[in-house]
């Protein structure tokens, strides 16, 4: 009965104590910003963003977070943040295109310290309001427990598309990737599962199957997928990929390709073409243009040799040599037929490695990725995002979005606003996702961290988030939908010299 | 049965043979033992009372280092990502719940009483619910001794379960059930339908199979029971076909909700259902037969807890069958305590070496090197991982080049049905200690995609990572160390290293891994062979190594017996290694192991042509030896050893090869004589020498 009694008291006590919260009537002020985590200080959100929930990261007893914009005020009590779906909503809506100022106090020895007040900006350009992603435990051979999912960007929810724990695929594993859509829509989609039953499961036109998009011509089955965003065909590249570990370099490890070319895949006809496949030459990431009609990827000159363990041998020793540029080729609708080749960023000029090229949905500026060398940029410290003007030929870093750590696995958002992509800023091993505000100038708003429901969310999660894609809608076939069709026998693709 | 004022339960009728012997007075050993397994079936509690006490102090003091490396193989978190993370597949609380009591095997004297403590209550359990009379007592034990043996079995299984709180699944999940099994026989047989469907539909994402199980024991018990009592029959049969059908459908129903399992694992949901089957082990050939090496060994435990409580959910209908064997709970005790200690013995997985592996796992945490080399020792044929241990214990004492063949050498099987390699058991800590600490970290990392994060990974990406640079990472790590309850501390303790980095120089336990981090970095793989990854790597030797690396280079040269490596490594090990007085001048003679292995090599190259020497011999003597050769080691190999070999000729012999001129000369009479006679012959004198590595420990394979 005593505990009973004690509990209630606590209870009361808690309560009573936050109801009196409230902003400090005196306090010392610190000409300085406070330190939180994640670091939201002046980033810039959308309108229909999930809470942004962070700790602080200053010592103290006692915390009080003020919220203000317009007239609405919002107080937050405690070292964690994490205001209410409605208390958010309602306080972005207040900004309504201007900023949301936050005052943070903490209590120190009985004293109040307030920091100077940093701003969240709200912007009124709107984003698309699911995301995907892969997430994956930060591992290098292994998998296990591997699931693509979608993630309701104005709260926390989110839901599994395929998880290949669906499947009992013991002792051989499964390994899920390179889920993509055809224009941020569900109806036409694909991943890859490998291994164990594997195949590319496809969403064509809403009806789902399995291929196996491996033929005698090529040397690997579908690996990186594009969607073109008009026409029925989905470009990929086809890899034979290998991965290496450092044993001092903090990289960790090097995912080269030892032979690789781009296909693109007709879903009609169930057959395949080569789009660029020089056997000297490695060809890799295929993205179009958003009218369908150019086709961008990257290509590395570097491999001479035919035979792949004298690759492998050259690759290890010179890994460094490993540059990759983007080149462009043009796609005739009418005719099916490849234009002659173009090379649009020469990054092994300037000592580089351009990958992932990814076009602005208005056509006018080209996002990458540029590291020192090779193709696995979410591996290399010194990868960051570059946006380049198609049009006039000039680039510079996405300085706002960039860190001293690997950025990769861009993607725009439908309206061309709002860029998301992976970093691994925040220990360096883990790739969590970032959200940038476009300005029409082709840089950015300083980027923020994926928001989640918890502070310390990320502190304690320990899987990857990769290949992240705007989405205008969720996915709806169910996880065992899937697992039906990764169940079945896949339709084999054929070979065809012509793409229609 | 009466009880006295103690409380002590006393036959009403003392037992007709120990009246007698009583009667006579006489004690001889045999009317002893006679008179105690006569008492055995008048007192079950006390033995079972023995049996726990056994129990526990086997695992206290016998297990302790095994207790120690299952909690380390774990993890419990106070967060509630943890719990949801364990949560997000079925059976997943009891997962949670076992792997929070899993963790206090850390201290395995408390982990032991704890486990102990739950392995009563299961047994009061079973007795309180299956209203066992006392006299039959023992029988509830045969489910306990089920449960024990389920864990005792597991050997090297304990780092590929991909189970978390493995340990602890069975007993909770029969605790929880014969919980609901008491309450189920408490209801009114109309309010047990309600029960029964809330049981299975509520209790299937906690517990799982168990919960599965339960409901199916419940409702058999159920039957039995009516049928004794001749009441409510036919309700009990209703409820048994509607139960089997919830035992069919939710399970279906859940695998709609989850999105973690497979439809063919949904009724085998808290069981290492996935890992035991035949294809999961095919991959593993084994030469010769062990039980061991068969998957379906493994489940016969979880068998006999089915059969144990579906028999004891049987008893009521076949009381009338039973109570017309006199003498049936004498019998039954008896065959209980026949049963248990044999079936326990074939299930206690009691493998010398795998007990070494884990002592000197403990032992190298508390940097003891010397307990790690004094276990090494105990082994008959030590498996690759206790003489790589040994290594790495003699590198840290500086006493490899005196020591390194003074224990066992080998490469003994192990058994196991999965090919058990060096990078999930003890490669993590071997590539720490050499420095290869990108290596330590991937696989840590690799590990804890495959079998989830545990305490270990944590430890050893903690530590690899503040010695490699990566404070920002390390950091993370030593967070969720922070939110154990265990390793707080020892969190702690890390963290003051990267809030002040200039004392990881002066830590000595960094000593070694930090020297031997003096390479330059390169790409490369290790196919999940540490010591064949570490040989070879350490075969190339940086221009600025350190002497730690020199001698872990040339003590792997040694063990490779790769002579074109050992004499410019030799060559390094003096110029690095050995201190030197004012006048340049060599203060000592090179270690014993590396002055025979100097002595054996150059006896080698003397076989050979002189265009064919690997070195030139001339000066050797006079110059080297002078300074580093201690006269007493060069006449016990040139004056013993190979006057022994010139007793034991043989055309077979692989001394032929390389003392021809010793051979010839006694080759008048030549002998026959196998290399494991030779082995034997030579073990007593030259076991601690490299000479006797080279030609008797033979046919090493490498993890």
């Amino acid at each position: 009965m005593k505990r009973i009694t004690y509990y209630i008291f606590m209870m009361a006590v808690a309560l009573l104590a936050s109801c009196s919260s409230g902003v400090p009537s005196d306090s010392t002020p610190v000409e300085r910003l406070p330190q939180i985590y994640p670091d939201y200080k002046g980033v810039t959100v959308p309108c229909n963003i999930a809470p942004l929930t962070f700790r602080i990261e200053e010592e103290g007893g006692d915390y009080v977070t003020r919220f203000t914009a317009g007239n609405h005020e919002l107080v937050v009590t405690g070292r964690e943040i994490e205001p209410s779906l409605e208390d958010w909503q309602s306080l972005v809506a207040a900004a309504n295109g201007n900023s949301i100022s936050v005052d943070v106090f903490v209590e120190q020895d009985g004293k109040w310290r307030g920091f100077n007040a940093f701003s969240i900006n709200v912007s009124q350009d709107s984003i698309d309001p699911y995301i995907s992603y892969r997430l994956i435990p930060p591992s290098y051979v292994a998998y296990e427990n591997l699931s693509i999912c979608q993630r309701d960007i104005s709260n926390y929810d989110e839901e599994t598309i395929y998880n290949n724990r669906l499947v009992v695929s013991e002792p051989d594993g499964q390994c899920i990737n390179c889920h993509a859509y055809k224009n941020y829509r569900t109806d036409n989609m694909q991943f890859h599962v490998r291994q164990y039953k594997g195949g590319t499961v496809f969403v064509h036109d809403g009806n789902v199957k399995k291929i196996d998009l491996k033929t005698d011509s090529t040397i690997s089955a579908g690996v990186y997928p594009f969607f073109n965003p008009v026409y029925d065909i989905v470009a990929y590249s086809v890899n034979n990929t290998g991965q290496i570990f450092h044993t001092k370099n903090h990289n960790k490890v090097e995912v080269q390709d030892q032979f690789s070319d781009v296909i693109v895949y007709n879903p009609q006809k169930e057959t395949v073409t080569f789009v660029a496949n020089d056997p000297d030459d490695l060809e890799v990431f295929p993205a179009w243009s958003p009218d369908g009609k150019m086709l961008y990827y990257c290509v590395s000159e570097f491999p001479k040799d035919s035979l792949i363990a004298e690759r492998v041998s050259r690759e290890v020793v010179h890994y460094r040599d490993i540059k990759y540029d983007i080149y462009r080729r043009p796609w005739n609708p009418e005719t099916g037929e490849f234009g002659e080749s173009e090379l649009v960023f020469a990054a092994s000029a300037l000592g580089k490695s351009a990958t992932f090229p990814r076009v602005s949905p208005d056509g006018k500026y080209l996002l990458f990725a540029l590291g020192e060398y090779g193709c696995f940029h979410i591996w290399h410290k010194d990868a960051d995002l570059y946006v380049m003007d198609i049009e006039k030929g000039t680039y510079w870093p996405l300085e706002n979005a960039n860190s001293d750590f690997p950025e990769s696995y861009h993607a725009w958002s439908s309206n061309g606003k709002w860029v998301l992509f992976a970093s691994r800023r925040e220990d360096t091993n883990y790739s969590r996702l970032y959200i940038a505000h476009m300005n029409e100038d082709g840089t950015s708003d300083k980027a923020f961290l994926l928001p989640q429901e918890s502070a310390e969310y990320y502190d304690f999660f320990d899987r990857s988030y990769n290949v992240p894609e705007f989405m205008k809608e969720p996915v709806t076939i169910t996880p065992q939908e899937f697992v039906e069709v990764v169940e079945s026998e896949p339709v084999k693709v054929k070979y065809s010299t012509k793409v229609k | 049965m009466n009880k006295t004022k103690k409380g002590v339960y006393v036959p009403q009728k003392p037992h007709k043979d120990a009246g007698a012997l009583k009667a006579k007075g006489k004690r001889t050993l045999f009317s002893l033992v006679k008179g105690f397994l006569c008492a055995i079936p008048e007192r079950p509690l006390l033995v079972a009372g023995a049996f726990f006490a056994v129990l526990w102090l086997v695992l206290s003091f016998c297990e302790q280092a095994l207790l120690f490396r299952v909690s380390d193989l774990s993890v419990f978190l106070f967060d509630d990502l943890y719990f949801d993370n364990m949560m997000s597949v079925p059976a997943g609380f009891l997962s949670y719940l076992g792997s929070f009591l899993v963790q206090f095997f850390h201290l395995p004297i408390l982990g032991a009483t704890i486990y102990v403590a739950m392995l009563v209550l299961m047994y009061w359990l079973t007795r309180k619910v299956f209203n066992i009379p006392k006299r039959y007592s023992l029988v509830a034990l045969l489910p306990v001794a089920a449960v024990v043996a389920s864990n005792s079995q597991l050997g090297y299984w304990i780092f590929y379960l991909k189970l978390p709180g493995y340990y602890y699944i069975a007993l909770l999940g029969i605790i929880f059930s014969l919980l609901a099994i008491w309450a189920f026989r408490k209801l009114p047989l109309p309010a047990r339908i309600p029960f029964v469907a809330v049981w299975v539909f509520f209790g299937y994402p906690l517990m799982g199979v168990y919960a599965l199980a339960g409901a199916v024991v419940m409702v058999i018990y159920g039957l039995s029971l009516s049928v004794r009592q001749r009441k409510g029959v036919l309700l009990s049969c209703a409820l048994m076909v509607l139960a089997f059908a919830a035992v069919y459908m939710v399970p279906r129903y859940y695998y709609g909700q989850y999105s973690t399992i497979a439809l063919e694992s949904v009724y085998k949901a808290g069981t290492p259902s996935s890992q035991w089957t035949s294809e999961y082990v095919a991959k593993v050939v084994h030469e010769e037969y062990s039980y061991w090496y068969n998957i379906k060994f493994y489940w016969i435990p979880f068998f006999m807890l089915m059969a144990s409580y579906l028999l004891l959910a049987l008893v009521p209908v076949l009381k009338n069958i039973l109570s017309k064997f006199r003498r049936l709970h004498v019998a039954a005790s008896f065959s209980v305590l026949a049963v248990i200690p044999v079936f326990l013995s074939v299930h206690w997985f009691d493998d010398a070496n795998y007990r070494i592996e884990n002592k000197q796992n403990m032992a190298m945490w508390d940097e003891d090197w010397e307990t790690v080399v004094e276990l090494g020792n105990e082994a008959h044929e030590p498996t690759r991982q206790i003489v790589l241990n040994d290594n790495i214990a003699l590198l840290n004492m500086g006493k490899a080049g005196d020591m390194m063949f003074e224990n066992p050498h080998g490469s003994s099987d192990i058994k196991s049905p999965v090919g058990v390699h060096l990078t999930q058991t003890g490669g993590k800590m071997l590539y720490y200690y050499y420095g290869k600490l990108n290596f330590c970290y991937r696989w840590c990392v690799e590990d804890a995609v495959e079998y989830g994060w545990r305490l270990e990974y944590l430890k050893h990406a903690t530590r690899s990572m503040i010695l490699s640079g990566e404070y920002t990472l390390a950091r993370r790590y030593i967070n969720i160390l922070k939110h154990t309850l265990f390793y707080s501390g020892w969190a702690e303790e890390m963290e003051k290293y990267i809030d002040s980095p200039e004392l990881i120089a002066k830590e000595p336990s960094f000593r070694l891994p930090l020297q031997m981090s003096c390479y330059e970095d390169a790409l490369t793989v290790d196919d999940s062979f540490v010591e064949a990854f570490l040989t070879k790597d350490l075969m190339v030797v940086p221009e600025d190594a350190t002497p730690e690396y020199v001698e872990a280079s040339l003590m792997m040269s040694l063990v490779r017996k790769d002579a074109r490596s050992f004499w410019p490594l030799l060559d390094r090990y003096v110029r690095v290694c050995v201190p030197k007085n004012a006048n340049n001048v060599p203060a000592k003679k090179l270690p014993k192991n590396y002055q025979e292995a100097y002595l054996l090599f150059k006896q080698l190259e003397k076989a050979k042509a002189p265009d064919d020497r690997l070195i030139s011999l001339e000066g050797l003597s006079e110059g080297f030896e002078k300074f580093f050769i201690d006269p007493a080691i060069k006449q016990r190999f040139e004056g013993a050893f190979i006057s022994k070999i010139a007793n034991i000729n043989s055309m077979n012999n692989p001394f032929t090869r390389a003392f021809p001129d010793t051979v010839a000369v006694k080759d008048k009479k030549p002998v026959k004589a196998g290399e494991k006679y030779n082995a034997s012959y030579f073990r007593y004198d030259f076991s601690d020498t490299y000479y006797y590595y080279f030609y008797f420990v033979r046919n090493i394979k490498t993890n």
